[in-house]
């Protein structure tokens, strides 16, 4: 039997599970992954491949001689390329339906063009065998292992460093705090947050200042990190055109964040 | 597939055997320098110097493959390992610089595409940040497609897809170069010299549309080059379609690049005997001592897959054909856009190059920004040195393919390399340089083939001495080009700068973009600097105001000492509700040479930091509430502004 129907059946089976469990709305289930994976990736692609391109030794004269087409190198350009082409222009022909794009759709129709190309391909295809040169051989020696599995190693140990490194630059070492006015409450009525994103736990003191004058003070909030705190406060409209809040770290005299919200 | 002779017996080549040195060894050496380069940006980021270790690792993934590549004995599916691995490798370099989310310019706008077609079902949906990037939307379909069928996040089927074009793109242009040289040595030889272009190792290597439009190019290159004894065959030319469909709607410039590429190779094809002939009368105009140093570099070769009784590959013209009306019809029927977008760029470059040649114009200086910041001087010399040796190769290169009498496709092709030294003309002017740096992902396809030529026939024989000092100078070649096509800035990562795109995205800027989705909502018109309007109208989920979408600047705002009627009026034009000031940004120069956008008060002129008394303006004005304080970020609530009488 030719490769292409070696690989072929087993594609068409897998294909046809696909669009059952998609058609069978089990969107979610990691079966459903396993199945829909293949075809997003790999199985139009190859399909349309041998169906265009099919084994050599065919009596289907194209511009690939036969001998080119056995070349592990060019099959692998030929299904790559295919199947970003096919993924594209699926994708664009969805947008002109008015199913749109979604996973059911586009699985569907994937597996559609699979379907079809796998089931001409497997007409086309001869089932003679391939010439020798078709088969990919990977000789397994001891050196080979070692080495690549060092380097595969080495390229996690890059990864997980260079991981660690962002993970830290990007998580924040600091404090916010805003205040919004209360949605529906009319005028008047501000909620004042604070939310601490400091590497280590923190105390705050908390004032809230209209027309020159303190309204609220809270002397003492401790918050660990990550942690969150608000609360409410009514100001008369007619009393103050604005509301600010002012909050300190413990010890320290000076502001460490500042808002403030005009009255309407 | 073209059944390859040890080469040492096509190119007179002495194999320097080294069995010491194989794919797996290579392999290694790669693992380690990526390690070394992710030990770099650990220190980078420290505020540490991690250049030492970028370049070292960098040498380490170089020098073995070219040294391996470079032996005769090498069998073609080497060859062609060699290069996924060198192309996964060069990969993996910009990866480690972000690991764990898009942090560059384009990445962020692309990566709210791709997020839209998820969401919405549909494609062309507005993206306020680039407008045309909706409009070519291949990169983002497939992401999407990925993302959706393995439960991946956008970041990491961004991450899949680019690794695949990656490969694709290498092993393509592989085959093309095979195709046309004949020769598996050469290919490879050449596609080692394309991945030496400037934008390769970072530009190219971002989730951006020319990155996956480059390898659909190289797919549709080694489809429409043919035999010209094969038949008609229906299924190859809808394979060449597809993928003609595919680029059209993935990205415009290289849709156009492709086009001219293979237009010229066509064009110069059938002149190929009176180009020959010109060649041989200026060769004879040669002193003696020049022509015996030339015929000496052009050793005739005895390879037997040069024979002139191979037939010409030749360029399906149909398809050519093809391309240029998709690209067309795509570009006046639904990415009109694009016209408006890059219109600017190109004219704008032209007119600065005739107004320098008239003497009216002093263009831009090279390794420094307009803001002052200048690029050391070992890295000034690795440049220069770098495009001196790639002209001399190109040069060397052109007189081999003459004197080897390659096919007419091969003679077209190393032609087209002219237009490598008109584009560095480009990199004089302000508008032009970034251009020309994006240009040269195009013209290396012709420039590597060329080079290729040089460095595979130019030493012979291949002694291991000489084998040491061609794979030094294609490292030479290739850092030299990376440091020509990223700034130093951006090469690592590291502590926050000024308007430097992924250096000033940090942990404040992320939370406060972050805090605006959560608590706001999404959807709100936001205005700020470069950095955090891109963060805001992507990863904070709000409507990014920009000039190139809404026709206004709001820059003027922000550069304006106090918030009078003009600033207002922009402020209300552009309907802005909430304006996000980061008072980092009088912390320094910018090093994307703007703070806001093109176009702004002193842009690509700012002498001196951001005045603070403009930022500190807002608390100020009476209507405009402060909601958000984060340190270095707040956010003013302009709605009330509207409001007043």
């Amino acid at each position: 039997m030719s490769r292409d129907r070696l690989c072929l059946l087993p594609i068409l089976l897998w294909t046809l599970a696909a669009g059952v469990i998609t058609l069978s709305d089990a969107s979610s289930s990691p079966l459903y992954r396993l199945l829909v994976l293949p075809l997003v990736l790999f199985f139009p692609g190859y399909s349309l491949t041998a169906a265009i391109f099919p084994s050599p030794q065919t009596r289907y004269a194209d511009p690939f001689p036969p001998q080119d087409r056995s070349d592990p190198v060019l099959r692998f350009v030929l299904v790559t390329g295919t199947q970003i082409s096919v993924l594209i222009v699926q994708g664009l022909l969805l947008h002109l339906t008015p199913l749109g794009i979604t996973d059911r759709t586009s699985t569907l129709l994937l597996a559609g063009i699979t379907l079809l190309s796998g089931t001409a391909a497997l007409f086309r295809s001869p089932g003679q065998k391939n010439h020798p040169s078709a088969r990919l051989t990977v000789q397994i020696r001891p050196r080979i292992v070692l080495y690549g599995t060092l380097a595969i190693l080495l390229v996690l140990a890059a990864f997980i460093l260079a991981a660690r490194g962002m993970q830290q630059s990007i998580s924040p070492d600091l404090t916010q705090l805003w205040i919004l006015p209360v949605e529906g409450a009319g005028g008047g009525q501000f909620q004042v947050h604070i939310r601490s994103l400091e590497q280590h736990p923190q105390q705050y003191r908390l004032q809230v200042w209209a027309s020159g004058r303190l309204v609220e003070e809270w002397p003492s909030i401790n918050l660990s990190p990550g942690e969150s705190w608000s609360a409410g406060i009514i100001i008369s409209p007619e009393a103050s055109a604005q509301v600010e809040a002012l909050l300190f770290r413990a010890g320290s005299g000076s502001i460490y964040r500042r808002v403030h919200h005009v009255l309407p | 597939m073209i059944s390859m002779q040890p080469p040492e017996t096509c190119l007179g080549l002495r194999p320097v055997v080294n069995h010491r040195l194989g794919l797996p060894e290579v392999s290694l050496f790669s693992g380690l320098g990526l390690l070394l380069i992710s030990w770099g940006n650990v220190r980078s980021r420290s505020g540490a110097d991690g250049q030492l270790l970028f370049w070292t690792g960098l040498l380490l993934i170089l020098f073995p493959t070219v040294w391996r590549l470079l032996q005769p004995q090498v069998d073609r599916k080497e060859r062609a390992l060699l290069l996924a691995l060198l192309s996964l490798s060069l990969y993996l370099v910009k990866m480690l610089h972000s690991p764990l989310l898009f942090t560059f310019h384009d990445e962020l706008v692309h990566w709210k595409t791709a997020q839209d077609i998820q969401i919405s079902g549909r494609l062309f949906q507005p993206n306020p940040l680039i407008p045309t990037s909706p409009l070519f939307p291949g990169l983002e379909i497939i992401t999407a497609a990925i993302a959706s069928a393995s439960g991946l996040s956008t970041f990491a089927a961004g991450i899949l897809t680019i690794s695949i074009g990656k490969v694709l793109l290498v092993l393509a242009l592989f085959l093309f170069y095979e195709k046309i040289s004949a020769s598996s040595y050469l290919a490879s030889l050449a596609v080692l010299f394309y991945t030496a272009n400037p934008s390769f190792l970072f530009f190219d290597a971002q989730f951006s549309y020319e990155s996956l439009a480059l390898p659909l190019a190289a797919f549709i290159l080694l489809l429409v080059v043919r035999d010209p004894r094969s038949r008609a065959a229906p299924g190859r030319f809808a394979v060449t379609l597809l993928a003609i469909l595919a680029l059209t709607v993935t990205h415009h410039l290289t849709a156009y690049a492709l086009v001219f590429l293979l237009g010229l190779i066509i064009l110069l094809a059938p002149f190929q005997r009176l180009f020959y002939r010109a060649y041989l009368q200026l060769c004879s105009r040669f002193p003696g001592t020049v022509k015996q140093w030339i015929k000496k570099l052009s050793i005739p070769v005895a390879d037997p897959h040069l024979s002139p009784a191979q037939p010409s590959p030749q360029v399906h013209h149909l398809s050519v054909l093809l391309l240029t009306l998709c690209s067309l019809g795509w570009l006046l029927s639904v990415a009109s856009f694009t016209l408006s977008y890059i219109t600017p760029y190109m004219s704008g470059a032209f007119l600065e190059l005739l107004q320098m040649i008239v003497g009216e114009a002093t263009g831009r200086h090279l390794f420094r920004s307009f803001s002052g910041h200048a690029a050391p001087v070992y890295e000034m010399i690795l440049g220069y040195a770098s495009v001196a040796m790639i002209l001399a190769g190109c040069v060397l290169g052109l007189l081999k393919v003459y004197r080897l009498r390659f096919n007419n496709l091969a003679l077209a092709l190393s032609l087209a390399v002219a237009a490598y030294p008109f584009s560095l003309l480009f990199r004089l002017t302000y508008w032009g340089s970034e251009a020309s740096n994006r240009a040269s992902a195009h013209l290396f396809i012709s420039a590597a083939f060329v080079l290729a030529i040089a460095a595979g026939t130019a030493c012979r024989p291949l002694t291991r001495l000489r084998t040491a000092v061609l794979s030094s100078l294609f490292c030479l070649v290739f850092t030299g080009q990376v440091i020509i096509g990223w700034p130093l800035w951006a090469r690592l990562p590291g502590p926050y700068l000024v308007s430097a795109d992924m250096r000033s995205i940090d942990g404040e800027s992320l939370a406060a973009s972050a805090w605006a989705e959560t608590v706001l909502g999404a959807g709100q018109r936001f205005s700020s600097d470069r950095v955090n309007t891109l963060l805001l109208g992507t990863y904070g989920g709000q409507r990014a105001v920009t000039v190139i979408n809404d026709g206004i600047l709001v820059a003027p705002v922000f550069f304006a000492t106090e918030l009078g009627s003009p600033e207002k009026a922009i402020l209300s034009a552009a309907q802005v509700e909430y304006l996000l000031v980061d008072s980092r940004l009088s912390s320094g120069l910018p090093m994307t040479e703007v703070y806001f956008e093109r176009g702004e008060p002193g842009g690509y002129r700012h002498r001196s930091p951001f005045d603070p008394a403009a930022l500190a303006k807002f608390d100020e004005v009476p209507a405009a509430s402060r909601i958000y304080d984060s340190g270095a970020i707040r956010i003013y609530d302009l709605r009330e502004l509207y409001n007043e009488p």
